[in-house]
């Protein structure tokens, strides 16, 4: 046996290992391709077309009133809106249902949804519901020969578990890329108002959005939505909301057809080691109050400026993205405990959340430099 | 109001950006540029300045080395 296919065979037997339970890891039953997996999986996730109609950028010289008549005159003024097409994937989480999760900007200012199963198949989608501040839309299509994906956890997913990403990249449908799980839990990227993100290297490209990534079993563990590029195209950095937030926001999207958050009402932002030495904290990280709103949750709780808020109901939380995803998977009228430090003192505070009555987005009032050229983009067109 | 800060200085390193607007400075509210330059100036050196701010409306802390 060669080399090479001595290295084929260790990583094979690595990549179903991570399948399989502890007692049977040292049998070597490794299965010598994806395919079967891959094969169960592929009607679960579909491609969708959507056709509608944007608002379009006109020149800033029609602002001015003079221009704008000059225009109108000769009958030259640019439509307000512009139609569009746009292309992306989608899942399908309940067959009985007809119920399929995709990206919220998928189907951003869509007229018509168009969903094409692996068969050829094509159905109207309408849309159960979206969130914007995590990108997640829920659409339901007539219940007829569909296959539901198995749900996977993404809780339990670890960094280096093997990944597959399945969607519909430049409009080639049933597209299937692998890679590993290169970082969990990532945020402050500024796509989505709640970032909790799995990072993967398996290829993610426009047209993607909305897809599956799966584990080696074949279950659902992310919706793959956005990509770090220099160039538009997959660098090897792409990320998938969780599958568990997911399903949560679907759940409320078909129940309520909105999701409603709870709201601590406060400012907040990252603890830096300059403002550790200047603040004399205790606390090396967690989410500094900068300000606390008037009649908000935190002020009925005794929350002060400066106080650092290290971890609600116990979940630690190492900047203030942290704690704004955590703040924003509960409900409002929620009680939620909160761990501080007021100066020197550590201390737990108990505030019942407001509602949070508009779209978040993400304030990123320290950001970091990206290197140069790189920008975080949705993946799709 | 910041109108800019130099590239490499301390300042830039910290995160100040231009359009940041100056409240207070080592908890002493500041109105003018001179009361600025009078705080900062008299601080010991290879101390750490606690600067408040607004950026963009919101309130921020800083703290410049």
């Amino acid at each position: 046996m060669s080399i090479k296919s001595l290295l084929a065979c260790s990583f094979l037997l690595a990549a179903a290992a991570q399948t399989l339970p502890a007692a049977a890891e040292t049998k070597l039953s490794a299965p010598a391709t994806l395919a079967p997996m891959v094969k169960r999986v592929l009607p679960s996730v579909v491609s969708i077309a959507v056709t509608g109609a944007s608002q379009s950028n006109l020149t800033p010289l029609l602002a001015d009133p003079f221009f704008r008549q000059f225009f109108e005159d000769f009958g030259s003024l640019p439509p307000a809106e512009r139609t569009f097409q746009a292309a992306g994937s989608g899942v399908i989480v309940d067959a009985a249902d007809g119920l399929l999760l995709t990206n919220a900007h998928v189907v951003a200012n869509a007229e018509q949804i168009t969903v094409r199963l692996m068969d050829g198949t094509e159905a109207d989608a309408e849309v159960v519901g979206v969130d914007p501040d995590t990108d997640i839309a829920a659409l339901r299509i007539a219940p007829e020969g569909l296959v539901e994906i198995p749900i996977g956890q993404s809780s339990t997913l670890r960094v280096g578990d093997y990944v597959v990403a399945i969607g519909n990249p430049f409009g080639l449908e049933q597209t299937v890329t692998l890679g590993i799980v290169s970082a969990l839990g990532r945020r402050g990227l500024g796509i989505e108002g709640y970032e909790n993100f799995i990072q993967t290297d398996a290829s993610i490209n426009p047209g993607n959005s909305g897809g599956a990534l799966v584990n080696l079993a074949g279950e659902l563990v992310g919706i793959n939505t956005a990509i770090l590029t220099p160039s538009q195209g997959s660098a090897g950095i792409g990320f998938a909301i969780p599958v568990d937030m997911a399903i949560a926001i679907a759940d409320q999207l078909v129940r309520d057809g909105q999701v409603r958050r709870g709201q601590l009402g406060v400012i907040i932002q990252d603890v830096t080691p300059d403002l550790v030495r200047a603040l004399g904290l205790e606390a090396p990280s967690g989410a500094l109050v900068a300000q606390v709103m008037p009649e908000g949750a935190a002020m009925a709780a005794g929350l002060q400026p400066r106080d650092v808020i290290v971890a609600p109901d116990g979940v630690a939380v190492t900047d203030s993205a942290a704690l704004r995803y955590q703040i924003g998977l509960r409900s409002p009228d929620q009680t939620v405990t909160l761990d501080i430090f007021s100066g020197v003192k550590r201390m737990s505070l108990q505030a019942v959340l407001g509602a949070a009555d508009r779209t978040v987005r993400q304030q990123r009032l320290g950001e970091l430099p990206r290197p140069n050229n790189c920008i975080a983009c949705r993946a799709c067109p | 109001m910041v109108m800019g800060v130099t590239p490499g200085s301390g300042a830039a390193r910290s995160g100040l950006m231009v359009g940041d607007r100056i409240v207070a400075v080592e908890n002493t509210q500041v109105n003018r540029i001179n009361q600025l330059r009078a705080i900062i100036s008299g601080a010991p050196p290879d101390t750490t300045v606690l600067i408040e701010l607004e950026r963009q409306g919101t309130p921020f802390l800083l703290a410049l080395p």
